[in-house]
């Protein structure tokens, strides 16, 4: 499975993807790695950009798809006065599933969360903006994971967290997820355990 | 009842000794006001010599016209009101301004079948109090809309990556939008007659016409009102979202000192 991207005004122009490839990328403040992710993930200069993934060409009919196959994570979670429930609810109407499969998923979050060491509490009272930084990374680090998608465009996915939950949170990652990604991250140590499981640094352009 | 200029007089007398005392509040508030009235008086007295005009001695085409003049000053308001005069956004609240006039005016000029309904007496206030009494509406609706697209940008993003359509990301703002924008007539109706006399009935009542002639009329200018607000508010934020999002769903770069 190969992702073939091209956009001429991105800081790396080309870049392919191969297999279940995975790379780091770690690049000085400012560099653009954020708008490189959405480039990438056609939430920028999409009209700009070729992508070819499954070997097709992505085009408006099937950026959808494409999408919903390559998660981007935002490096700051959305944080709104919207219950988890609700939140949930409708992300989950997105991803087609069915309401049994919902509630199924939804206590799979809890549990993992509380796996970390996190009480969220009670969804369907708490709202995105009650959680603390670091809570609302993992919930949406979780719920994307849980989602197994092809790839995931992660950006700073860890940055809010203590190192402690940080690193549970990783391993947790490495371990359950299975496709490519991009990992963005500026924090030296985390970086180095990446390397050690296989990560390779995505090399920027001169 | 008629009034002279002494009366008018009196009555701005008052209004600008409420304005001084807002000028101790909010200069640049007393500041809006005083011009609003002054464009007021000036405008006003214009129309009386071009509604003669009209009315008199023109021919019907100018009517056309005159519905023209009033269908760009009204999309250029409401476009404006949003704190971006862009080009994009006044074209697209004509469209909507138009077509959502023509929704219901096209209908009710068949129902009536009478040629006196076309001739400029009737057919310009009508429009102009349909085209008036939306604008607010609209203008709050496209306003709240392109400020809040700026301000929730990371959550319609965010539903964007999960797979979501622009118009999907967007439901909860356009519900949102819409509720603000009929928010000004569904008021109106609910406390018509009870707490306010509507303009149109009040004119009526004052030149000595029939209170029921004037309530009639009053409630076809609420009901088409509520129409033209809805279908106009509606036909922008379907037009925005062509102009905020491009043919892959993502949303368009923001714009310097613009909405997007």
């Amino acid at each position: 499975m190969t992702l073939s991207f091209h956009n001429p005004v991105a800081r790396i122009p080309t870049w392919e993807i191969h297999g279940r490839q995975r790379w780091l990328l770690d690049a000085p403040t400012g560099w653009g790695k954020s708008v490189w992710l959405k480039q990438l993930a056609l939430l920028r200069d999409a009209e700009s950009t070729t992508l070819s993934w499954r070997g097709k060409t992505v085009t408006p009919d099937n950026a959808r798809s494409f999408r919903q196959s390559w998660r981007y994570l935002a490096q700051t979670p959305l944080r709104t006065s919207q219950t988890i429930a609700a939140h949930l609810d409708r992300h989950y109407r997105f991803r087609g599933l069915t309401p049994e499969e919902a509630v199924r998923r939804t206590e799979e979050i809890r549990a993992t969360l509380a796996g970390f060491g996190l009480k969220p509490g009670d969804f369907a009272r708490l709202t995105l903006a009650d959680l603390s930084g670091g809570e609302l990374q993992a919930f949406s680090l979780v719920s994307a994971v849980l989602d197994a998608p092809e790839g995931l465009l992660l950006d700073e996915p860890t940055a809010a967290m203590d190192a402690v939950l940080a690193q549970k949170v990783e391993s947790w990652l490495l371990e359950k997820f299975t496709g490519s990604c991009i990992w963005v991250t500026h924090d030296e140590a985390q970086r180095a355990r990446l390397e050690g499981h296989g990560l390779a640094r995505l090399p920027l352009p001169a | 009842m008629t009034a002279s200029w002494g009366d008018v007089g009196f009555c701005w007398l008052a209004m600008a000794f409420h304005a001084l005392l807002c000028y101790r509040v909010d200069p640049s508030l007393s500041r809006d006001w005083f011009i609003s009235a002054l464009r007021a008086g000036l405008q006003l007295f214009a129309l009386s010599f071009v509604l003669v005009f009209l009315f008199k001695d023109a021919n019907a085409l100018w009517v056309p016209v005159a519905l023209t003049v009033m269908l760009l000053t009204s999309a250029y308001t409401a476009a404006a009101r949003t704190g971006v005069k862009r080009s994009a956004l006044i074209a697209d609240c004509l469209t909507g301004l138009l077509v959502s006039t023509l929704l219901v005016m096209v209908p009710l000029m068949l129902w009536y079948g009478d040629r006196r309904f076309f001739s400029g007496p009737v057919v310009i206030p009508f429009v102009g109090i349909l085209l008036g009494n939306s604008l607010s509406g609209l203008c709050l609706g496209v306003a709240q809309w392109e400020r809040e697209l700026k301000q929730r940008r990371p959550e319609i993003e965010y539903w964007v990556s999960l797979g979501a359509t622009p118009r999907e990301a967007t439901r909860d703002l356009e519900a949102s939008v819409l509720r603000t924008a009929m928010t000004v007539v569904i008021n109106a109706m609910a406390v018509s007659g009870i707490v306010s006399i509507p303009g149109q009935v009040t004119g009526q009542l004052l030149a000595g016409g029939s209170p029921v002639e004037a309530v009639k009329v009053q409630l076809m200018l609420l009901f088409l009102m509520s129409c033209v607000i809805f279908a106009s508010t509606w036909i922008v934020l379907r037009l925005g979202v062509r102009r905020h999002f491009d043919s892959f769903g993502a949303m368009r770069p923001l714009i310097v000192g613009g909405a997007t």
